[in-house]
């Protein structure tokens, strides 16, 4: 937004008024950004507190490079991403009802609404799926910005984008067919 | 010629254009626009809008933020309060050694006369935090120099230097301040590092970090704070070693 960089240096000047500016413009675009890439609302909130008292933290850091709401959502989906990466490690401990598979996605497609489908669907992929599913397809982020937030090659993110859309198709395919 | 294979396919909707030969093939070949077609469908399907947020989502975020951000300062600026707090300490002890070494080998002339006073607990303490802030900044240059152009992830490293700044620029104020030009000509040396790991350690690239290794190199930063952090330590020894009881 144009506003977005006089807002920023107020900010960074100690304004807090103007950091709520940046929370009430930006919170509910995070908010569905770690929704989709945790599939819980109880883990999307603390992912959107964690960005934002990062974003402050490190408010000094933000060059202007890329615009406000995409370092915001690099923030987040690395909040996400290290969230989903702890959750795989101590899966007795973290994993949540979320990252189980749910049986509806073993059900034939058409038996189920196509939103349940895909909330089905994505709980087959993996974290790195997910993620990079989520931020190219709902975020429209590049294949390099991708990159950077899982730290892993362009061709790796273009392979892991395809592992992502082949499961997807797995479950979505059969309830979008024309007849 | 073959068909779009669904890698193929999937890379040309999400990553990359398709080339000119597999374009003309997909405009020719009508198998491929179905399959085109129907991944197009499905992935347009996925639309996920999340739950409903509530009408004052934000207000009640903020002052959950708002919350933690206030303790959040407020812990920090107790931290700095304490660590300036000892750094004037420290300053005022090692002043005030000097100035009390100088006297002793005036005195030590004079038959009879007194052998150098014991430092106080508190003295020892300041000293200890000063050398505690030397070692830390030293132990972060060794790894921010033995880094791989490779590695991705300097997140560990940035959150130390941020630490490391804040009261790096404590100290550095007060010794100026206090007139130790050799500990504050140091610290100004570091900080600027500091600075440059600490807003941007984690977005550095390779050539931005061989940037900064030149840099603590070509300044001897490393060799400068071990040099200092060793003097700290002896003085800190002798102090131990100097026997308490000084009066003959």
């Amino acid at each position: 937004m144009d506003d977005d960089a006089a807002t920023i240096r107020g900010a960074m000047d100690g304004d807090p008024d103007a950091f709520r500016i940046l929370v009430e413009r930006y919170s509910r675009s995070v908010f569905r950004l770690a929704y989709r890439l945790t599939r819980s609302r109880q883990d999307a909130d603390d992912i959107v507190q964690e960005a934002f008292l990062r974003a402050y933290r490190n408010l000094h850091a933000f060059d202007g490079r890329s615009s406000f709401g995409t370092w915001l959502y690099r923030i987040a989906a690395n909040s996400a991403f290290d969230m989903m990466r702890s959750a795989q490690r101590h899966p007795t401990e973290e994993l949540g009802e979320r990252d189980v598979p749910s049986p509806v996605a073993k059900e034939p497609a058409t038996q189920i609404g196509i939103r349940a489908a895909v909330e089905s669907a994505m709980k087959l992929l993996s974290g790195n799926e997910r993620t990079a599913f989520v931020l190219r397809h709902f975020e429209g982020m590049s294949i390099d910005e991708i990159s950077e937030v899982l730290g892993i090659e362009p061709n790796a993110v273009k392979n892991t984008i395809f592992r992502a859309v082949r499961k997807l198709r797995e479950v979505l395919a059969p309830l979008v067919r024309p007849a | 010629m073959t068909h779009l294979t669904e890698q193929q396919r999937v890379l040309a909707r999400y990553c990359e254009p398709l080339g000119s030969e597999l374009a003309s093939h997909l405009a020719s070949c009508e198998e491929c626009r179905t399959a085109m077609d129907d991944l197009g469908r499905t992935l347009d399907s996925i639309d996920d809008p999340g739950p409903e947020l509530p009408a004052d989502y934000e207000e009640v975020l903020w002052n959950r933020l708002r919350w933690k951000l206030a303790n959040r300062r407020r812990t920090r600026d107790r931290w700095l309060a304490t660590a300036a707090a000892l750094v004037l300490l420290s300053i005022g002890v090692l002043a005030g050694r000097l100035f009390q070494s100088s006297r002793n080998v005036e005195t030590a002339q004079a038959p009879g006369s007194a052998r150098p006073t014991h430092t106080s607990p508190q003295a020892t303490l300041a000293t200890a935090a000063v050398t505690g802030q030397v070692e830390r900044t030293e132990r972060l240059l060794v790894e921010v120099s033995n880094l791989d152009s490779g590695t991705g992830d300097l997140r560990h490293e940035t959150r130390a230097a941020e630490r490391l700044l804040a009261t790096n620029r404590v100290y550095r104020a007060v010794a100026r301040d206090a007139g130790a030009t050799e500990l504050a000509a140091l610290l100004e040396d570091i900080e600027p590092i500091l600075i440059e790991l600490a807003h941007g350690g984690s977005d550095l690239d390779a050539s931005e970090l061989e940037v900064l290794q030149q840099r603590i190199e070509s300044r001897q930063l490393l060799f400068k704070l071990r040099v200092f952090s060793s003097s700290l330590r002896a003085e800190s020894d002798s102090e131990r070693l100097r026997p308490r009881s000084t009066q003959l």
